[in-house]
């Protein structure tokens, strides 16, 4: 009975080959620079948006009133959700790349398994946000629609 | 007896277990939408980049009246698509490759679609450096 159970395991686990190790590794080690650097980007436009809010305003007009000037970056939501989303990323990703080293480089299987949970919810995480924004947009031009159609 | 079982984990690596093996299923799955997604809504912008080209065209000679400008925006347009564009196919090409991997419970696959996820990571590498640079010559030139 314990035979036939061993048997049935090596039949359907795999093994990391040392190939594969060498492979997730520089996966790894490449998105966790990915993940610094987006971070950063994402840090830098929190800058570039606190600088346009504090700068004070021209004076000279040119015949539009102050409310008709263009700012850009004016929308604190999409501001902070765009951050939001960029520390989400930031953790999955940088977790994903520490246990997975971690874990190859001591060995522990179960610190490679949890690192690549984080890449999975890295991606879920993704895929979720890109649902949602298609879903607005398709929103927004029903709403366009609908308003067009009643003038 | 230890050295035996340390001769065997070496010949046969690590153990990847049914967890393991359901969060690679999991990248796979994503990563394959996010892929197609990306490749959908890029033929889209194309398309309609296609039919108003012309448009386009004269709108940046306006706001822009330096010779070439125009030239230079569709440059940039045409290497940041060839960017997204490979950018994606790694990402395809680490799911089918990753899913290909579990489906015949050969690592080498897995093996294969990580080093093309890190293809991946590399442009997103890029990119990221890229909208940093955009970043900063707005601040700049705020």
């Amino acid at each position: 009975m314990e035979n036939l159970q061993s048997e049935e395991s090596s039949l359907f686990s795999m093994n990391f080959d040392d190939n594969t190790k060498q492979q997730m590794k520089s996966a790894a080690t490449i998105g966790g620079i990915a993940a610094i650097i987006s971070i950063a980007g994402a840090a830098l436009g929190l800058v570039g948006y606190i600088i346009q809010r504090t700068r004070p305003t021209p004076v000279i007009l040119e015949g539009f009133t102050n409310s008709d000037m263009p700012r850009g970056g004016d929308n604190i939501v999409f501001t902070f959700l765009t951050l939001v989303k960029a520390v989400v990323l930031f953790y999955f990703l940088n977790r994903f790349s520490t246990l997975v080293k971690n874990g190859i480089n001591g060995s522990s299987s179960s610190q490679v398994t949890e690192g690549l949970g984080a890449l999975a919810n890295y991606f879920k995480t993704i895929g979720v946000l890109i649902i949602i924004a298609l879903g607005l947009f398709a929103l927004a031009i029903v709403i366009i629609a609908l308003t067009a159609g009643m003038k | 007896m230890e050295e035996n079982q340390s001769q065997t984990n070496s010949i046969f690596g690590m153990e990847m277990d049914s967890y393991a093996q359901d969060h690679l299923k999991t990248i796979s799955k994503w990563s394959r939408f996010i892929s197609m997604t990306g490749f959908i809504l890029g033929g889209i912008f194309l398309l309609i980049l296609l039919v108003a080209g012309a448009t386009l065209i004269r709108q940046i000679d306006r706001v822009m009246p330096i010779a070439g400008a125009a030239g230079v925006v569709v440059a940039i347009l045409i290497v940041v698509c060839g960017l997204c564009g490979t950018w994606l196919y790694f990402l395809l090409q680490s799911s089918n490759l990753i899913r290909k991997g579990i489906g015949t419970t050969n690592s080498v696959y897995i093996g294969e679609g990580f080093k093309a996820m890190r293809s991946f990571f590399i442009i997103s590498i890029v990119l990221s450096l890229l909208s940093i640079l955009s970043a900063f010559y707005t601040i700049l030139n705020y």
